[in-house]
């Protein structure tokens, strides 16, 4: 029952909330370049 | 029977063997003075391609370009990995090199080779940049340079195997290699595929330029090229990785989260990785378009895959290490008292940081299909790519050069106040260099062009104005990272002669 707590409890927290800030840059890069995309040469 | 001499690391404890250790000291001595001059090199292309100060002539352009990628991409890169073969076949699994006489020939092969590429190419008689596509033709020494240099890297290579199949017998290991180990096997093993690529397309080209065989078909010369080019930025990806696993260890006693996850990550890369380096062939008729697709989609987001499990598996490591020191307040305390100020663990975190912001958010972008025909001639992919092995690479080279010094050539570094801050002013010039290149890629500027105002032409172009400024961004970009580059070179050879012995 121990070993099953243990396994369940978050060792990184901190680097948990960091991959959010990654995904959200990431997210926000992706979406600029289909912007660009279709802005600056018109792929539709 | 040959008698080994063994010292104790009094910093690592690690058992150190007098013979494996001259060959990484050696390995890592050519890697510092190959980077030297790719950096001088680098330095003098990025001051051209700043428009406003548009230095070298237009031959000295792509002749030091040449140099730049030989000795900055190949030379440093696969020196340095060499001493990392070394370091983590015998060193870390406490046992000794092997038949080190061949890991001696290994080296003097790497060593003719480079020095044999360097002189042709400032002789002038090979000013084919690093791709060298056929029918560009250089001078046959430059090939047989590159031949040479890439056969002393592939039995370096072989012999990381001959190492760890030794140190099984002996029991230096039990069931699988310590994690920085397997990295390392990882890339050695991508290293030998990448390498026998290499020769399989120099070898022909060298005969041709020699006049002996006549023609190379440009197709089949980029194809199997791209297993060399783009593959020896994935042992790069791996040996980069394993260094991040094994700096996060030694520094602040990190321990992967999950040290299966960890292994799978580097079999997806042996696996994926260099399938999707076929953005370099989406233009050439011989594939068909599913095969492109395939590679430059699925077969690269497995690759990602892997790079994400490592990036957030070893800032993870750190995480837990340092919890388990006491640092647990709040998120975000343990990244408040993680040990900044040594250039080991600063390198590693930086490279960290930039390598998955700059280089691996634009590869997945610019690696997809669609993007990849429209940016790939612009600066986006130099900004791109030097995000990846500058960045990333070299910075955790540097930082691991850092421990090197301390553990293998037992010398306290000199200079400690400008070693804590040579990372971040290297970092920082690289993401200026990187974001510049890529914001100016955006508008169109092409990359290795010598002169983007076109002067002299019969047509008449001109850029959007914005490009000015991110070329100038680069610009400065690049003076910063060369003030870090020297300042690492001079604490890297200082600390070696001048270095306080540790005993």
């Amino acid at each position: 029952m121990s070993d099953d707590r243990e396994s369940k409890e978050m060792h990184a927290p901190g680097v948990f909330v960091l991959s959010f800030i990654f995904l959200a840059v990431f997210i926000i890069i992706w979406w600029a370049h289909y912007k660009w995309l279709a802005e600056v040469w018109g792929v539709q | 029977m040959a008698d080994f001499k063994y010292r104790t690391c009094t910093l690592s404890g690690m058992k150190i063997e007098q013979g494996s250790a001259n060959l990484i000291k050696w390995n890592v001595i050519a890697a510092l003075a190959t980077l030297a001059v790719g950096g001088l090199m680098a330095f003098l292309v990025a001051l051209t391609r700043w428009p406003s100060i548009h230095f070298l002539s237009l031959t000295n352009y792509y002749r030091f370009l040449t140099l730049h990628g030989v000795d900055a991409l190949l030379a440093w890169i696969i020196f340095f990995e060499m001493a990392l073969v070394y370091f983590a076949s015998s060193v870390l699994l406490g046992t000794r090199v092997r038949a080190a006489w061949i890991s001696w020939i290994s080296f003097a092969l790497m060593l003719i080779g480079g020095a044999l590429i360097n002189t042709i190419v400032l002789m002038g008689r090979a000013d084919v940049l690093f791709t060298s596509y056929v029918p560009l033709k250089g001078d046959p020494l430059y090939y047989l340079g590159i031949i040479l240099f890439a056969v002393g890297a592939l039995i370096g290579f072989i012999m990381f195997f001959v190492n760890i199949y030794y140190a099984k017998k002996e029991g230096a290991y039990k069931r699988t290699l310590p994690l920085g180990a397997f990295g390392i096997a990882a890339a050695s093993i991508i290293g030998v595929f990448t390498l026998l690529h290499g020769a399989g397309i120099f070898i022909p080209t060298f005969l041709w330029s020699a006049d002996i065989i006549s023609y190379v078909d440009p197709s089949a010369y980029r194809l199997v090229f791209w297993g060399l080019g783009h593959a020896s930025q994935q042992i790069n990806v791996c040996a980069m990785v394993a260094v991040w696993y094994m700096t996060s260890a030694f520094v602040v006693g990190g321990k992967p989260v999950n040290e299966k996850l960890s292994r799978t990550a580097f079999i997806l890369y042996i696996l994926f990785i260099n399938l999707a380096s076929e953005h370099h062939l989406l233009v050439d008729p011989v594939l068909s378009t599913w095969h492109k697709i395939v590679n430059t989609s699925y077969m690269m987001h497995l690759a990602v895959l892997a790079s994400m499990i490592h990036a957030f598996a070893i800032p993870a490591s750190m995480e837990v290490a340092l919890r388990k020191q006491g640092h647990t307040r709040g998120l975000f305390e343990w990244l408040k008292r993680a040990p900044w100020g040594n250039p080991a663990f600063s390198a590693a975190a930086i490279s960290i940081l930039l390598f998955g912001f700059l280089g691996g958010i634009t590869g997945v972008i610019f690696g997809t299909e669609q993007f990849s025909i429209i940016r790939h001639n612009t600066f986006a992919i130099t900004g791109h790519f030097h995000g990846t092995v500058v960045a990333g690479t070299t910075v955790a080279f540097m930082g691991f050069t850092y421990l090197i010094l301390k553990y293998i050539f037992a010398r306290e570094l000199i200079w400690k106040g400008f070693a804590s801050i040579q990372p971040y002013l290297y970092g920082a010039g690289v993401a200026m260099l990187s974001i510049g290149m890529m914001s100016a890629g955006t508008f169109g500027v092409p990359r290795r062009h010598y002169d983007i105002s076109f002067s002299g032409a019969l047509f008449n172009h001109t850029f959007d104005p914005m490009v000015d400024i991110f070329l100038g961004m680069m610009g400065i970009g690049a003076i910063l990272s060369v003030t870090g580059g020297i300042l690492f070179i001079a604490i890297g050879f200082g600390s070696m002669i001048w270095g306080k012995k540790i005993e």
